[in-house]
């Protein structure tokens, strides 16, 4: 078994209101991420995904229960640098995260404030930029460049740290079409050749599908944790906590309610397409 | 007619460095009470466009017919055209700014003119006829309410004003399944009563479905337009311009390749399976 990167054990999270009583954002989750892998998690509106991705790296501490980063404990703040130079965060909104006027400059600002060496940052900065494929556009404004460039700048801005676990907080929410498959894929690339672990949350299904694994959330608990193969056979369930399935499983699911089952659940069109040709 | 646009373009920032056509010699007509899809990629001059259609960019050359106005010239009556033509941005949640929902929702209507009950039902209406309740919501900071609730509560503001045509860009953005579903029966249900309706977005699967009519602009100029199974059968043309196609679309384009042939039109899941059933000879022929 690979190693365990990521673990949060039993954790609870509620907010203040003002008028009644704490809402209970979180609920008695706990899970394991190992080293490496990629990780989803879907839920609708409300359901504790965000909450969850601000506790990973102790933007939040939990009320109950406790998350270790590489083994370190989120409620110790002597760890909380430590903890989120190697637990990256990246948000929604490109145009919340970028600081800088020019592009470089933003990748290095986490460095900087980190103390590095000079010398340390040009190279680390050059890297990063060449790992999302941004290089060309070192010396480029931020607010020239699209939205999917904008979001891989701000995953190098991370990963200029040297992160070990990069979290996406629907990073990809306000991306076209195009933008989305740019950051995926630049994520994908990291996940595979640099042995970066990932947690994605997603309101795309078709994302979700992607990943090698995938945690559905619903009223501040997880309902359910297994591969997407297995997650989108439940369509049902799904559907019952406001969450759809990629097309490509619906329609396989349309057949069979008309008496043609297929020999698997596809997950995309392709697979479908095949199962398809192989009833023939 | 509702709106008829006629060659026109529009550069920005002309005779500056940063010169760039943002729209090239376009020309379209939108039709009382239809449902029109605008898709293109980013930078494809989809928010220029409409911005056009209720006056608040003035084109750099050709005409544009409002509801009768002449939208270039010089004392066009912008009051009316922005009466007769709502516009609802992206995220138009972020826009929200009274204190309560229902002044909110007021803001438009009242500048134009409407006061007392006339004003009070009218807002009513909209905050009703966008699925909310008035009497929970109309007293209530609209910051207190979910995204979801926010984003309508602003379409109410829109619709509050009570135009006969309604441009959405991308109303669906940054929604959960569930909430993109509502909307989007919302804007049908607009339709349905009567409402023209130009809706920029980036959900192929969703537009296929929902709209008459689909244009396709690229690089400022409209490239494509027809019904949604005339403009999706062109997978491969779209994806050369950046864009997506509906899932059904691409099932049938790999399924092609395979010597099975499914209509251009279908664009549901249902639809499909059906036909599937139907062409692999099993399956209840109920």
């Amino acid at each position: 078994m690979a190693e365990i990167v990521l673990s949060v054990e039993d954790v609870s999270y509620s907010y203040a209101s003002m008028d009644e009583e704490d809402v209970k954002a979180l609920k008695n989750v706990s899970f394991d991420v190992e080293r490496g892998s990629f990780v989803a998690i879907i839920g609708h509106n409300g359901s504790g995904k965000s909450t969850l991705a601000k506790l990973l790296n102790g933007l939040f501490l939990p009320k109950e229960g406790r998350v270790l980063v590489l083994g370190m404990d989120t409620q110790d703040e002597d760890l909380t640098w430590q903890i989120r130079q190697n637990a990256g965060l990246v948000f929604q909104n490109p145009d919340n995260q970028l600081v800088t006027t020019i592009v470089e400059e933003d990748v290095a600002f986490g460095l900087e404030n980190l103390g590095i060496l000079p010398a340390d940052i040009r190279v680390r900065v050059d890297e990063a930029l060449e790992a999302v494929g941004m290089e060309a556009f070192a010396m480029a404004a931020p607010h020239m460049l699209s939205g999917g460039q904008k979001q891989r700048i701000a995953i190098a801005g991370i990963l200029a740290m040297q992160p070990q676990i990069l979290i996406f907080d629907e990073s990809t929410a306000m991306l076209d079409p195009m933008g989305r498959r740019e950051v995926l894929s630049a994520v994908r690339k990291l996940q595979q050749t640099k042995d970066l672990t990932v947690l994605w949350i997603t309101h795309f299904m078709d994302e979700a599908a992607q990943a090698d694994r995938v945690i559905v959330m619903d009223g501040g608990r997880i309902v359910m944790d297994d591969t997407p193969q297995q997650i989108f056979r439940r369509a049902d369930e799904l559907e019952q906590i406001a969450l759809d399935v990629p097309m490509s499983v619906k329609i396989a699911r349309e057949m069979q309610k008309n008496g043609v089952e297929l020999d698997c659940v596809p997950i995309g069109m392709q697979a479908l397409a095949e199962a398809v040709c192989r009833l023939k | 007619m509702s709106i008829e646009v006629k060659n026109m373009s529009h550069i920005y920032m002309p005779g500056t460095p940063f010169e760039s056509a943002a729209l090239v010699d376009v020309n379209l007509q939108l039709h009382e009470g239809e449902f029109v899809g605008l898709i293109g990629h980013t930078g494809s001059g989809k928010s220029t466009l409409v911005q056009h259609l209720n006056g608040l960019l003035k084109p750099t050359s050709g005409t544009l017919f409002v509801y009768d106005v002449e939208l270039t010239k010089k004392d066009a009556d912008m009051k009316f055209v922005r009466s007769r033509v709502g516009l609802v941005f992206q995220y138009p949640e972020h826009q929200l700014f009274e204190e309560t929902v229902e002044a909110d929702v007021a803001f438009g209507p009242k500048n134009m003119g409407l006061g007392g009950e006339e004003l009070t039902a009218c807002v009513k209406e909209a905050i009703q006829r966008v699925g909310l309740d008035y009497e929970a919501v109309r007293n209530r900071s609209p910051f207190e309410l979910s995204g979801g609730q926010r984003r309508r509560v602003a379409i109410a503001g829109v619709i509050a004003m009570n135009p006969k045509f309604l441009i959405l860009d991308e109303p669906t953005a940054g929604l959960d399944p569930q909430g993109r579903d509502e909307l989007l029966e919302l804007v049908q249900d607009l339709n349905k009563s009567g409402t023209g309706i130009l809706m920029i977005t980036h959900s192929m699967d969703d537009i296929a479905r929902v709209a008459d009519r689909i244009l396709v602009i690229d690089k400022g100029r409209i490239v494509m337009d027809g019904t949604p199974g005339e403009v999706f059968s062109h997978v491969e043309e779209l994806e050369a311009i950046g864009l997506d196609v509906p899932e059904t679309s691409r099932l049938r384009m790999l399924l092609e390749k395979e010597g099975i042939e499914l209509p251009s039109d279908i664009f549901t899941a249902e639809e499909a399976a059906s036909y599937l059933c139907k062409l692999m000879g099993g399956g209840s022929h109920a």
